[in-house]
């Protein structure tokens, strides 16, 4: 719960601001692994399994995140970003290698998709045009901060796309609703303003034309920086409670892990600390956890993801061998059927780490506030000019 | 419990138990606002003790004087228009009645206290709120966990995970399975061993309304089954019919809690206590009763003292405390009421627990409030729910002598309305009868004609 007026995290914010860019400024994001690239991501449409396939093209990188912003991310950079030219001509050869008859698409080039710098409106157009070869494509997703969601933007989007498609989603990186963790344990940026006011262009857009119907998804953080397991099982459950009450078509719950140059594989590098300041991933059982606390309505539409990712991670969530295989299998079977059922049994599962999970959601000895204040010196510390 | 420096806010919130985990509570409590309201915000005046507190409630209440004393009358009322079906989100967003709330608090310049009747999402909202408009809010007797995980403890299936993390509590629980359809409760009813009689709880079920039992050796072909459920589902139960039908859609859906039934339905005891976890406190017993119910599952009062052995007794309360202990460790601040099943060839057994204000507790709270601390060494009390007032009631008097004609009372027996609803025919009352020494009865007596306590005995 927030316990402070929100001068307070704006000022927070503003060190972890400082930590961030001087983070950054020694710790450069890597090189991408794959300029472009592609995997399949398990979903459900209109109550039956499918498939959503997740593409990406070459980019400079997510700004923000060369900035130093979002303390878990790293999707890469890369300074040598080709042109439009090389990277449609990458693109083009992406969508000659998938399944023609792929009909659920999600472009997500690591950073915003609306972002002028990151992807220029040329490259944007051409991306559109390429998937039109895709002749039985129903749906796009796209992301974005919702800052750069203007009305033009999206009307230019809508018009790119190929007649095929019907539905367009917008994502929201909000990662998580109280403000304090959001703009300092993660130092994402943003706030709930911001997605409202991109959700009112969207339903203002959505109102203007029938061409086709526009909805937008949150992605939601399981276990941010500085969270304990049970706060960030309350974070996520209160997070995508809000995002069903704007308006969210679908949520998407990711397991947070860690990757390499960001202040959280720092923090959990920091063995010397007690958890979860030294910071530890959330346990696949949590991730369970949070489907089951959700409303049947709200479990419908809410996926599991963030294991699948093309940025490899050194740290994985958390697991023993003999759960580990079984709970990824329920969670990738929630996302195919969402048979609450699975839910049951993965939950009732007993394995040597279950207990250890349970000893985890237990209350840690310094309340969530004193502590993101203490990550923050800590990371001062490590980090001053 | 309550630091009386503070000013108290209580909040009327009990119908936010629904908002987390059923997907259209919010739909149905907004089209039953004023229904549901009538009664809860006198519930809610029960957990305080301090004159002038805010009280913040759905609807506003059709008489704010307190029934013969047995609690403090509000100094201030903010009632919300309904929006969401959360008394707490609509405050919040009705800039009209928040800005009266906020000039109040920002008058009285000191800490402020939340009694809500529980935990919820709305609480939490509330409280940033308070606390993003500069009131200073006393956050320590609220709990570390979110409404949306004290939600969760409150349905069957949650409250059943959290019982099972204490290794003595595991042992006193029936043995049980989740089903997500009543295809899959069916098909485990129909096949169980037929002399096993089997109890079947729906996860939002409340005082026995979505509880379904199947006795030992009674038919269970799948479409008596079928028909038992399907039948219950639209009617409710008999006693409460009129009241609960209109619950249903909601109280009823999956997932279900298929449990074994122990001792004899009909003959069990069931006690019911309840306990206050607070940060100093891992457990307090507040208050423990037996309950009296409708075919063994459907609650229609309770009753105190409480027909069993003091050593089971003395055993409920220490698995309670056990409950309570793994609550706190986990962060969790508040009401809990624990429910029990005494068989009659002996044993313990824990039913289940609720994360919030319960009937029984109003009870054991309006009996402290009258008789002081001591009260069950020398007071006895009977209270029934939802009993039917005839005529208009004007005053707390009225209604008790048409109790003490209709409900044949002898002279040493007093009735106590404790909160009148609107029934569907008419109004109807949670009716309080208590019996005791002759200096209580005294009380009682004084009670009736609205005395304050503190008049009749400065010390209670």
């Amino acid at each position: 719960m927030e316990t402070r007026e929100p001068r307070d995290v704006h000022v927070l914010a503003s060190r972890m601001r400082q930590v961030a860019s001087k983070f950054r400024a020694d710790h450069p994001l890597s090189a991408p692994r794959w300029n472009s690239g592609t995997y399949p991501l398990a979903t459900n449409v209109q109550g039956r399994p499918d498939t959503k396939t997740l593409v990406w093209f070459p980019s400079p990188g997510c700004f923000w995140s060369l900035s130093g912003g979002c303390t878990m991310c790293d999707f890469g950079s890369n300074p040598q970003a080709q042109s439009v030219d090389s990277a449609l001509s990458d693109f083009d050869a992406l969508i000659e290698r998938l399944d023609p008859g792929v009909q659920h698409i999600h472009i997500a080039p690591g950073g915003s998709f609306l972002s002028d710098q990151e992807v220029p409106p040329e490259l944007r157009r051409g991306v559109m045009q390429r998937v039109e070869r895709l002749r039985f494509l129903r749906s796009v997703g796209i992301e974005t901060r919702p800052n750069l969601l203007t009305k033009r933007k999206l009307l230019e989007l809508i018009n790119s796309l190929p007649t095929q498609v019907q539905h367009l989603t917008v994502g929201f990186g909000f990662e998580c609703l109280t403000d304090i963790v959001r703009e300092v344990s993660i130092y994402k940026g943003y706030g709930r303003s911001h997605v409202e006011a991109a959700i009112r262009v969207i339903n203002a857009v959505n109102a203007d034309q029938a061409h086709l119907d526009i909805t937008f998804e949150v992605y939601v953080m399981l276990k941010p920086l500085f969270l304990s397991e049970q706060e960030a099982i309350d974070e996520a459950l209160r997070t995508i409670d809000w995002c069903y009450a704007a308006g969210a078509e679908t949520a998407v719950l990711f397991l947070n892990t860690i990757k390499r140059n960001t202040i959280q594989a720092y923090m959990a590098e920091r063995a010397d600390l007690m958890p979860p300041l030294h910071y530890q991933p959330p346990y696949y059982r949590s991730a369970i956890q949070v489907l089951r606390q959700l409303t049947p309505t709200q479990r419908q539409r809410t996926a599991v993801l963030g294991v699948q990712s093309g940025v490899l991670a050194d740290g994985m969530p958390r697991g023993c061998p003999l759960c580990t295989p079984f709970l990824l299998g329920a969670l990738m079977a929630h996302n195919f059927t969402r048979d609450p059922s699975i839910l049951d049994h993965a939950a009732n599962s007993i394995c040597p780490c279950r207990d250890a999970w349970l000893e985890d959601l237990l209350v840690p000895g310094e309340d969530l506030r004193s502590r993101i204040y203490h990550g923050l010196e800590i990371l001062e510390q490590a980090f001053s000019k | 419990m309550i630091d009386t420096s503070d000013c108290i806010v209580v909040v009327a919130n009990f119908d936010e138990i629904y908002t987390p985990t059923i997907s259209s509570a919010s739909r149905i409590l907004r089209r039953r606002r004023r229904e549901v309201a009538r009664g809860l915000w006198q519930k809610a005046l029960l957990c305080q003790d301090q004159e002038g507190c805010v009280l913040i409630s759905p609807a506003v209440p059709s008489n704010l004087d307190p029934v013969g004393g047995a609690w403090c009358a509000p100094g201030h009322l903010v009632v919300p228009k309904p929006r969401s079906g959360s008394v707490c989100r609509d405050l919040v967003d009705d800039q009209r009645a928040w800005a009266k709330l906020i000039r109040f608090l920002s008058k009285r310049q000191t800490r402020v206290r939340i009694v809500p009747q529980l935990h919820s999402p709305g609480i939490e909202v509330l409280v940033d709120a308070l606390l993003t408009s500069g009131i200073d809010v006393d956050t320590a007797e609220l709990p570390l966990v979110s409404g949306y995980t004290v939600a969760y403890w409150n349905t069957k299936v949650g409250g059943r995970e959290l019982l099972q993390s204490d290794p003595q509590v595991r042992r006193s629980l029936p043995s049980a399975a989740v089903c997500n359809t009543l295809a899959e409760v069916t098909a485990l009813v129909a096949t169980a061993d037929i002399n096993q009689g089997i109890v079947v709880k729906a996860n939002s079920s409340m005082g026995g309304v979505g509880t379904w039992t199947f006795p030992a050796n009674a038919d269970r072909r799948a479409e008596v089954i079928s028909t038992t459920i399907s039948e219950q589902k639209s009617r409710g139960v008999s006693r409460w019919k009129p009241t609960y039908r209109k619950k249903t859609g909601w109280e009823t859906a999956g997932p279900y809690i298929v449990e074994e039934m122990v001792g004899d339905i009909e003959r069990n005891c069931s006690p019911t206590a309840d306990f206050w976890i607070s940060v100093d406190s891992p457990g307090e017993l507040i208050g423990m009763g037996e309950q009296l119910l409708e075919d063994g599952v459907a609650y229609h009062g309770c009753r105190y003292p409480i027909r069993a052995e003091p050593a089971r007794l003395e055993r409920c309360v220490e698995l309670g405390l056990l409950i309570c202990m793994q609550l706190h460790r986990r962060g969790y601040r508040g009401f809990l009421n624990v429910d029990y099943i005494l068989p009659p060839d002996g044993g313990v057994w824990v039913a289940e627990i609720n994360l919030r204000e319960s009937a029984p507790l109003d009870q054991f709270l309006v009996m402290r409030r009258l008789f002081g601390d001591s009260w069950a060494d020398k007071m006895s009390f009977v209270c029934e729910e939802a009993v039917a007032l005839h005529g208009h009631s004007a005053t707390v008097q009225d209604v008790s002598e048409s109790l003490l004609s209709e409900l044949e009372l002898h002279k040493d027996q007093i009735a106590l309305p404790l909160a009148v609803y609107d029934g569907p025919v008419q109004e109807v009352a949670s009716v309080l009868v208590v019996a005791g020494d002759r200096m209580s009865v005294e009380t009682l007596a004084a009670v009736t004609r609205c005395e304050s306590p503190e008049d009749i005995n400065g010390d209670a």
